[in-house]
């Protein structure tokens, strides 16, 4: 059996199918790194903007600036 | 192989888990139906004690068989791969150790949560009901502390809700991997929810909304591994998990319900008719104990809630009774609650996080892409749009027959969680994986630093005090202390609640008066002993009248600028009071 070769329930009949897709996936190669597209981009900008919003806004991040003795 | 053992691995220690946790709770709810059957006062330390031992002894061969070869804990590595995780984990060792110092905390913890396990002590069961219709829930959250409150240890209360949080943690990262069939997905998931700093909170308190949740979700985890194995013990641990949440508070039926008809739904489909009915009578049993004890005394098993369904009318409280809409946690109507995350607004002035609130900053950073990629993946994926949906319906109740109370939408919490596994399983065949790591290191790390403040400034004020002691780190004078084992005290105090009244090693009996009582009442009692705080001048000239003053000041407090003065007064008749029943 190759490496990448599926593995079937006929080979191991102690395991599940499931189980089967699952080891397959293990055995396979890891997939080449793709460039992000626009929608990566995007879900990433909206990750930074959430959490730019949260630090300008966020009640806790007073609270916590006031606790560390922090001015602003 | 890696991602077949995770699988295994988590499977197999949540289901000895949720066993165990079954056994314990089913151990006490059967003291607690001895007394109600036969009025025997089955649940008094002793027999708690005995119990708690033979359980732990249960536990103990347990984590040996685990811990040999071949077992789940076997070649378990305690440090996390994720950067998010050690933060997350540092943090909570800090409030173990803390916890392991200190005395419960928490406003309903302790006016609500240990006040029912210790009336049960007392009473030796779960009859008679309390009068107050809010300490008639279903309590299987509360029958954990019976354990460490048997023993008078406080330390130890809350750490059945830290069983509660390790559960949410491995049920969330075995559905996350099943859903994304990436280990570093399912880490990314769990980070999330353990770096809420609700979860933070109520994971070393007596609150029940952690437990309740964790055990949605670990019914969730062990129905998906029963659809892949098909082991019917996995359903069936499924379904007392399901039934372990629906008897822990009211606000966990409607999505006990909803969970339970998504595996009723596959079962159906599956013909597995003779298992969906064994299903649903484990689910019903661990709740049955309240259902049958609020029944005899009301007429109405679902108490305090009232029915009103065509004819049947069974009477209780309204649901608008069990929520005051400007309470703490409790998110308006208006598309400001939709924002809540990002600003996490005060409701009264007080800290932005704790047990009732917070989700901290990489709730806030992921939230909304990882909404966005379940709703795409859920066109593609037929369990996706499972999950969306479950989403959709949870999110519905929590809007509207949950009033929004933040803590009461817990799964709803959770379940956004899991989507950020979906989320990173996209994000990590592209170089955005480093940058989306390091954004969720830095987000658990803020929130787990805010999460330490607090305990951080009391552990700092209790060394600047040179004091441990119970009285100082509750702010009461030291003379509740030392009062006779089981001495009756009346309690006049508005802030204090009578667990803090209770006393080191908990030996007094705290007793109030009605609203309605008039001063003069406050002489008629049997007790041997009255607390007042701040100004009460009406009811200390009546208190003069009967009883002397045994203390008057302002008692140490690691809190001193809110710390008011305190009276402490013994009756006349005061010589009689320890004979009141103790435990």
């Amino acid at each position: 059996m190759t490496p990448s070769a599926p593995i079937s329930s006929a080979d191991r009949p102690e395991i599940t199918g499931t189980q089967c897709l699952i080891e397959t996936a293990d055995r396979l190669p890891a997939p080449n790194k793709r460039i992000f597209n626009r929608f990566d981009i995007v879900l990433f900008a909206l990750c930074c903007l959430g959490l730019l919003i949260y630090l300008i806004e966020s009640e806790s991040i007073r609270y916590l600036a006031l606790r560390l003795g922090v001015r602003h | 192989m890696a991602l077949a053992q995770a699988i295994r691995r988590s499977d197999a220690i949540l289901v000895r888990i949720v066993w165990l946790i079954s056994i314990l709770i089913f151990a006490l709810q059967a003291l607690a139906w001895t007394h109600l059957v036969t009025g025997i006062r089955a649940m008094t330390p002793w027999p708690v004690r005995v119990v708690t031992l033979a359980w732990l002894v249960v536990c103990v061969i347990w984590l040996r068989a685990g811990m040999g070869r071949g077992g789940e804990f076997a070649g378990l590595s305690l440090l996390p791969r994720s950067w998010a995780l050690r933060f997350a984990g540092f943090a909570y060792l800090f409030l173990l150790l803390n916890t392991l110092i200190s005395f419960p905390s928490g406003f309903d913890a302790i006016h609500y949560h240990l006040l029912l396990p210790l009336e049960w002590l007392r009473n030796g069961g779960v009859w008679p009901m309390d009068p107050d219709p809010l300490m008639a829930q279903p309590a299987n959250a509360e029958l954990l502390s019976l354990p460490a409150l048997s023993i008078h240890n406080e330390a130890l209360v809350g750490l059945g809700n830290a069983l509660g949080a390790l559960i949410l943690a491995i049920s969330v990262y075995s559905i996350a991997l099943r859903f994304t069939e990436l280990i570093e997905a399912a880490e990314f998931s769990v980070a999330l929810v353990v770096g809420l700093p609700i979860i933070l909170y109520q994971t070393f308190s007596s609150y029940t909304d952690l437990f309740g949740t964790s055990m949605l979700f670990a019914a969730a985890a062990l129905f998906m591994a029963y659809c892949e194995n098909g082991e019917r013990a996995l359903c069936w641990a499924s379904a007392v998990a399901l039934g372990l949440s629906f008897g822990t508070k009211p606000c966990f039926w409607p999505y006990c319900v909803l969970f339970f008809g998504v595996i009723a739904f596959v079962l159906w489909s599956r013909k597995a008719y003779a298992l969906m009915t064994v299903s649903a009578a484990l689910l019903a049993i661990p709740a049955l104990l309240w259902f049958a004890r609020n029944e005899i005394a009301t007429g109405n098993p679902l108490y305090p809630l009232a029915i009103h369904v065509g004819p049947i009318a069974l009477n209780g409280l309204d649901r608008s009774n069990f929520v005051d809409p400007h309470g703490t946690g409790v998110l308006g109507p208006s598309l400001k609650a939709l924002t809540y995350p990002w600003v996490e607004y005060v409701w009264d002035h007080g800290i932005p996080f704790d047990e009732h609130r917070g989700l901290g900053p990489a709730f806030a950073t992921f939230w909304v892409p990882s909404l966005l990629v379940a709703c795409i993946a859920a066109v593609q994926v037929r369990r996706v749009a499972v999950l969306v949906a479950l989403f959709a319906v949870s999110w519905l109740v929590w809007w509207g027959p949950l009033y929004r109370v933040l803590r009461f939408g817990l799964p709803v919490i959770i379940l956004m969680c899991l989507f950020g596994a979906l989320f990173y399983k996209r994000i990590s065949t592209t170089s955005l994986r480093r940058p989306v790591g390091a954004l969720l290191a830095a987000g658990t790390a803020l929130g787990c630093l805010m999460c330490l403040t607090t305990p951080a400034r009391d552990f700092v004020e209790r060394i600047r005090a040179h004091s441990w002691s119970r009285a100082v780190y509750y702010g009461y004078p030291d003379i509740v202390d030392q009062l006779p084992p089981g001495s009756r005290v009346l309690n006049r105090v508005p802030a204090a609640s009578n667990f803090i009244l209770e006393g080191r090693n908990l030996t007094n009996v705290v007793v109030t008066l009605p609203e309605s009582a008039k001063p003069a009442a406050l002489c008629d009692g049997e007790s041997g002993y009255a607390v007042t705080m701040g100004d009460t001048g009406a009811q200390d000239a009546v208190l003069r009248t009967c009883a002397s003053l045994l203390y008057d000041g302002v008692p140490r407090s690691i809190h001193p600028k809110i710390t008011k003065e305190w009276r402490v007064y013994r009756y006349a008749a005061a010589s009689q009071a320890a004979g009141h029943p103790k435990f």
